[in-house]
């Protein structure tokens, strides 16, 4: 049997640190394409205060890619101290995104970072703006080699199972890369990325304005934020919804258990807008449903059908009978490699192996299981449910209210009123954290709600877990939770320092030295 | 006019300000390098490792499990 302890705190310690490194992945993500539009503007015009805007802007840009970066090189460590059977299993896949990943951000990124900072006097005005756009493009193709592996967690194409090797091993990595789930994971999390990063230039930038400070620097920023920002709120909710018709496809129970549907409804489904799920009798209470919405959202017709938790549990059961055949047939074949029969079994009932694994939680053969067992591991794969119903519906509320918010931006941006409310600045200022919860609370809903697998119905999770003790685990988590701390603290203070100077107190601007020829001039002061 | 040095031709990032926060920068970017070697040396390094050879694979998915897998001394 596995260890539960180990399987618990080594699933602590990877969230955790994935966690952590995300509170500064989509700010780079966000950060990167505004310095772009900035600079562009720049290069376009000639105006000094869109440079300076860019220079002050990739300060803070720079302070998070500081600290942000290598903070994910712990998980990839992890995955070969926790995680060694995971590694093992997938290893042939994973891979290759993975080092793909680490090209990108630790060549193309890093390189292009250097001479975004120090390139300003070395280079002309067209060739660092290309070097600002190739940042952000390397940043975004290292998002999407890290989401293509993390999409073949929850939609295993392109790979199969090698009973000789006991691994997964790919049959074709352009199935791999073009992944559905992989395109729409990418580009829901670039945008939320995009959010995040208009929000901080909103948010610091109404700041400044409440304080009367650097207020046209201010007001230029904030009409980039609130553009960018506008586009890029309404891009996540619809590519969210693509996002969601993927999971309706190829994870029918994170999506039954996002919605706490514990039964299946006739087409098309209701969508539970409120309510309390309730684990223990399957029921949720106080519920409050909107007729018809989930159905279309999640099947995109009038007709197809949702299938609930319960039905998803018998179902599971099934698979779980079926995966005992393909383990039966696969020590067989391990033993006699010609026997046609073992072979015709294996073969027929493969997909489902995976499911015969998830009765090794309770015991180390799966062919002793008694229809109890059976049962248990059936309902072992219902995730969460209270965690992902809320965590759903939070982060969609947060997009809604970044729809709003910056949908009011833009309004009062385009006519020149971005400081006429006290109470707009305010709130604008306050904001700034909700990016971060919808982000964070997403990768709950997207990670949470594919246990109890590790590869959604292939590999359980327990499964993946390295032979460490417990000890061992809370003694490393220990040591993360330290020094993530310390990071955490550095980074708010740097951060918090750099802000508050501002683009005055840095002697950015206003400029000390009048600039000729005159176009500074008759721009600074003028508006936005 | 001519003679007048175009201010705006100078980074920000060559001013002490800018070096400054070069150096802040720079700073951080070692001190972390360096603390998350010694994280590596003190928490991951001295732990023993998983034991992924064929034998202890087959071990685990086909008849024991983690806990039952033998952990092999990490090498230096």
């Amino acid at each position: 049997m596995i260890d539960g302890d180990v399987v618990t705190l080594s699933r602590l310690q990877f969230a955790l640190t994935a966690l952590y490194h995300f509170l500064f992945v989509p700010l780079t993500l966000g950060l990167a394409w505004l310095l772009a539009i900035m600079e562009a503007v720049y290069v376009m015009t000639g105006r000094e205060v869109w440079k300076r805007m860019t220079q002050f802007w990739g300060v803070l840009f720079g302070i998070n890619f500081a600290m942000g970066v290598a903070t994910g090189v712990t998980m990839e460590f992890q995955f070969g101290t926790n995680w060694a059977y995971y590694a093992h299993y997938v290893g042939d896949v994973f891979g290759t995104p993975l080092a793909l990943e680490g090209l990108m951000a630790f060549f193309l990124e890093a390189t292009f970072i250097g001479l975004f900072f120090f390139g300003w006097d070395r280079l002309g005005r067209v060739q660092h703006l290309v070097v600002t756009t190739l940042l952000a493009v390397g940043a975004n193709l290292s998002a999407l080699w890290i989401l293509i592996a993390n999409a073949w967690m929850q939609n295993p194409v392109g790979a199969e199972f090698n009973f000789e090797t006991m691994r997964m091993e790919v049959t074709s990595f352009t199935q791999v890369m073009f992944n559905p789930v992989a395109q729409s994971k990418f580009v829901h999390t670039v945008s939320a990325g995009y959010v995040l990063g208009s929000m901080f230039v909103l948010s610091i930038s109404a700041w400044y304005l409440l304080r009367g400070r650097n207020v046209d620097f201010a007001k230029r920023s904030m009409t980039v934020a609130a553009s960018f920002g506008l586009a890029s709120a309404l891009s996540v909710v619809v590519l969210g919804d693509e996002s969601g018709y993927t999971v309706s496809e190829n994870q029918k129970m994170k999506l039954a258990a996002i919605e706490a549907m514990w039964d299946t409804e006739p087409p098309p489904a209701s969508f539970a807008l409120f309510g309390f799920p309730d684990v223990a009798t399957r029921t949720t209470r106080f519920a409050v449903h909107v007729p018809w919405v989930m159905g279309i959202i999640g099947t995109r017709s009038l007709d197809g059908v949702l299938p609930g938790i319960n039905q998803l549990v018998e179902e599971a059961a099934q698979r779980i009978e079926r995966g005992r055949i393909a383990y039966a047939a696969m020590q067989r074949l391990r033993k006699q490699p010609g026997d046609a029969q073992a072979r015709a079994a294996f073969d027929a009932n493969k997909q489902d192996l995976g499911y015969a694994l998830l009765l090794k939680r309770e015991m180390t053969d799966p062919a002793q299981a008694s229809a109890d067992d059976v049962q248990r591991a059936a309902a072992s794969t219902i995730p969460n449910v209270p965690v992902l119903f809320w965590s759903f519906r939070i982060m969609v509320g947060c997009g809604m209210y970044f729809i709003a918010l910056f949908g009011w931006s833009f309004w009062l941006a385009s006519r020149r009123r971005l400081d006429a409310s006290r109470r707009y600045l305010k709130i604008a200022l306050w904001s700034l954290p909700l990016p971060w919860l919808a982000i964070e609370l997403g990768w709950i809903v997207a990670e949470y709600g594919r246990q109890p697998w590790a590869i959604e119905g292939v590999l359980p999770t327990a499964l993946g877990v390295s032979s460490v003790s417990a000890g061992q685990v809370l003694f490393s988590i220990s040591g993360f939770v330290v020094f993530y701390t310390a990071l955490a603290v550095i980074d708010a203070m740097l951060m918090t320092k750099y802000v508050r100077r501002g683009p005055d107190g840095l002697g950015l601007w206003p400029m000390s030295v009048p600039v000729s020829p005159s176009a500074d001039e008759r721009d600074y002061g003028v508006g936005t | 006019m001519n003679a007048v040095v175009h201010r705006s031709d100078r980074s920000w990032f060559r001013t002490a300000a800018g070096r400054r926060f070069g150096v802040e920068i720079g700073l951080i970017v070692l001190a972390k390098a360096a603390l998350l070697t010694l994280l590596y040396f003190a928490l991951v390094a001295s732990q023993p490792r998983a034991d992924t050879s064929p034998a202890a694979i087959r071990a685990h998915v086909l008849a024991g499990a983690a806990g039952n897998a033998t952990a092999e001394p990490a090498t230096p």
